[in-house]
């Protein structure tokens, strides 16, 4: 067995030279040798070299256009205009050719050192949430913590929320509020009331209001807007500087209010009236409580579903933590090999951590169903390989899914056989690494569809063209690949990150199911 | 197999069947001849050869039967002769394993258009980078040296991450033959 998967391997570096023609009489020998009576590395070959002969193709090769000028001659006068193949898909023109190299020449300085890695994006930000509590958004508005916050109105209908600007200010906004991120040491506080803290590195830190602009010089301070405009600022440490109808100096201990006309008076200053870290921990530990609560109830309806092929919670590690208890009627516990237990959506939820590429679950289902849908709670920490793979069944024959997420951030079922390749396109990018999301993927004959789902969300859907029954039989490997063998590049498939929720059912959800699944299970309100 | 056009002159006709029947095929010929002889640049002189022998013997072809194997068996003659006249320079792979290789691909089941669906989707689903790289290396005349220049890397790492692409390519291609085509 290892002899032949390290001969895989050195077939491929052959290939590699071959490809080059940098292949000496030894490396010959040697190809040949590999060859000789090895169908599958005849194979290999084979279809290797037509992948060459396929990309010189479509990239309009010498050959191709030699042959066809040559044969241009003798036939131009012969071929009939509708005889002549429909327009090829040739993959780019010459003039795009161009671009590209520029193109790669300025990419490549950068991408090289980390292998070609793709190109990810971060959208930056001026802050990020840290914290929530209880946190109610206005409208779309869907912000966990860990979300990157960019440049806009942020407008929290109840609740608190913690915001770290990246210069070092730190604001706990309360609700109803709304807070405008203009730079990274700058907001508008058109209204709402928030509590500040600023560090000496972000000391300059700016907060407008419509009557008022408050610079920070190392401080810690409360300020309130109501919606008439009437501003009042509370400095409890430090010193603040106020720019507003008259320049003022706060310092510890002094209050100031501003009234609709832009008249100030001073007042006491009240620190109960701001809530800081302290309420704000008291507030999250009510509401980490009152969601897992929910979550749990949800969670027991779901293991009582009669489609529950297996579903895991990740809630009762047994006494040596190497037993993944399966909540559904089946109770078809998973084994846990390498990977350590730690902290999921909420301080107390049990989750696995993926980390090394040996960490796994095993679990090992009898059953054959027409539809399914798959459900996983995941916390990506990094793309690391081209597919990261919640599930994936060690074979892949006839029906077997394979669940992947790509360094793309696509979210991909492959369906061994002749089933089909269902890929959402790029969804997910740096942002969402370290943040919980749901993944689900339904495939539903009744419809005839497959669709994918993020964080409750329809994202993608594709016809499902091969109707058959479908296997999870035999072992399959939860967070990793488990098939036996050496493996490399792409069969490397562990996930780098945690799963708390983990379910597979035997028959398609609807949408609405999906939704409150999410919405049961999302780790903040 | 092929078509007729009752309204064009005999020879216009032919000339329009060879060409369709060729361009369906022609990728997986010149499959058939880089699989045999590795070398680019002699696979492509085969073709090229092998390209006007088809024209040539054309007439030979009885329409309606199969081109491919047709072709094939021209094709795998025109390797043979190539490689007796190269033998004296070069290591090359023995005849033996060359006629086991020639009978592997012949036998096996066409899947030109799954290929080239596949391929092309791979090809989408490689990042900007990758793609550039693989564009930049299949261009007329360059080389994995020529490309590395381009992009102010060593060859080294051209080469290694070219080998890598090729792998994810050909994994890429084969899961979605294997499953019928792109979806």
């Amino acid at each position: 067995m290892t002899n032949s998967q390290s001969d895989a391997g050195r077939l491929d570096e052959l290939l590699g030279a071959l490809r080059d023609g940098q292949l000496d009489d030894e490396q010959v020998a040697e190809l040949e040798s590999l060859l000789d009576g090895d169908p599958q590395a005849m194979t290999r070959y084979l279809n290797y070299a037509q992948l060459c002969a396929d990309l010189r193709h479509c990239h309009g090769s010498a050959s191709r256009v030699a042959d066809l000028a040559s044969l241009a001659v003798p036939m131009a006068e012969h071929v009939p205009p509708e005889a002549r193949p429909a327009p090829r898909r040739v993959w780019r023109a010459s003039a795009a050719v161009a671009g590209l190299v520029a193109l790669a020449a300025s990419l490549a300085i950068w991408l090289f050192p980390r292998e070609l890695r793709p190109t990810f994006t971060d959208q930056g930000g001026l802050a990020v949430l840290t914290l929530v509590a209880d946190a109610h958004w206005e409208g779309e508005q869907a912000l966990s913590p860990g979300v990157p916050l960019q440049k806009g109105v942020l407008e929290l209908r109840s609740g608190l929320a913690q915001i770290e600007f990246f210069r070092g200010a730190v604001v706990i906004l309360e609700g109803p509020a709304k807070f405008e991120l203009v730079a990274d040491d700058r907001a508008i506080l058109h209204h709402g009331t928030l509590r500040s803290h600023v560090s000496p590195p972000a000391q300059g830190f700016v907060i407008e209001t419509p009557r008022a602009k408050l610079i920070d010089h190392g401080t810690e301070f409360g300020l309130s807007v109501n919606r008439a405009g009437e501003t009042e600022v509370h400095v409890f440490e430090g010193k603040v500087e106020l720019q507003g109808a008259v320049a003022h100096q706060l310092i510890a201990g002094q209050g100031v209010r501003f009234d609709s006309a832009g008249k100030n008076e001073s007042i006491p200053v009240r620190q109960e009236s701001f809530l800081g870290p302290a309420a704000m921990a008291k507030t999250s530990d009510a509401e980490v409580l009152r969601r897992r609560n929910e979550w749990a109830a949800h969670a027991a309806t779901l293991a009582r579903d009669p489609a529950a092929v297996a579903y895991f919670t990740f809630e009762h590690p047994d006494a040596w933590g190497r037993t993944l208890q399966d909540e559904s009627t089946h109770a078809r516990d998973a084994a846990i090999i390498g990977s350590q237990w730690s902290e999921g959506r909420w301080p107390g939820k049990g989750a696995l951590e993926f980390k090394r590429t040996g960490d796994r679950v095993r679990i090992d289902l009898p059953d054959a169903f027409d539809a399914f849908t798959l459900v996983a709670w995941l916390r990506i920490d990094g793309f690391d390989r081209w597919l990261s793979s919640p599930l994936l069944t060690d074979t892949y024959d006839q029906g077997r899914p394979h669940w992947h997420v790509t360094w793309h951030g696509e979210i991909v079922l492959g369906i061994g056989g002749d089933g089909n390749y269902f890929s959402s396109r790029g969804l997910l990018g740096v942002a969402d690494l370290g943040r919980w999301i749901q993944l689900a993927t339904v495939v539903d004959p009744a419809t005839k569809t497959v669709t994918h789902y993020l964080d409750g969300k329809q994202v993608h859907q594709t016809p499902l063209r091969v109707l058959q029954q479908f296997r999870i039989a035999g072992p399959a490997g939860v967070g990793n690949w488990s098939r036996p063998g050496v493996f490399r590049d792409n069969d490397i498939r562990s996930l780098n990150g945690r799963m708390d929720e983990f379910g597979i059912f035997s028959r398609a959800f609807t949408p609405d199911e999906i939704r409150t699944m999410y919405e049961k299970g999302k780790p903040t309100s | 197999m092929t078509e007729t056009h009752p309204d064009l002159p005999p020879e216009q006709q032919r000339g329009a069947d060879f060409m369709r029947l060729f361009l369906e095929h022609e990728r997986r010929i010149y499959g058939l001849i880089l699989s045999l002889i590795p070398q680019w640049s002699d696979a492509d002189d085969v073709m090229q050869e092998c390209t006007s022998v088809l024209w040539r013997k054309f007439d030979e072809f009885q329409p309606g039967t199969n081109f491919a194997a047709w072709a094939f068996k021209i094709a795998r003659f025109q390797v043979l002769a190539f490689r007796k006249r190269q033998r004296r320079d070069g290591a090359q792979l023995s005849d033996e394993i060359i006629e086991q290789l020639a009978d592997r691909l012949v036998a096996s089941a066409d899947q030109a258009d799954h290929r080239r669906d596949a391929l092309e989707n791979c090809l989408q689903r490689l990042n900007e980078t990758d793609r550039a790289l693989v564009q930049l290396r299949y261009t007329p005349g360059a080389d994995t040296k020529s490309v590395a220049s381009q992009v102010a890397r060593s060859t080294d790492a051209v080469y290694k991450a070219l080998n890598r692409i090729h792998g994810q390519l050909l994994d890429c291609v084969q899961l979605r033959i294997a499953k019928g085509g792109a979806s």
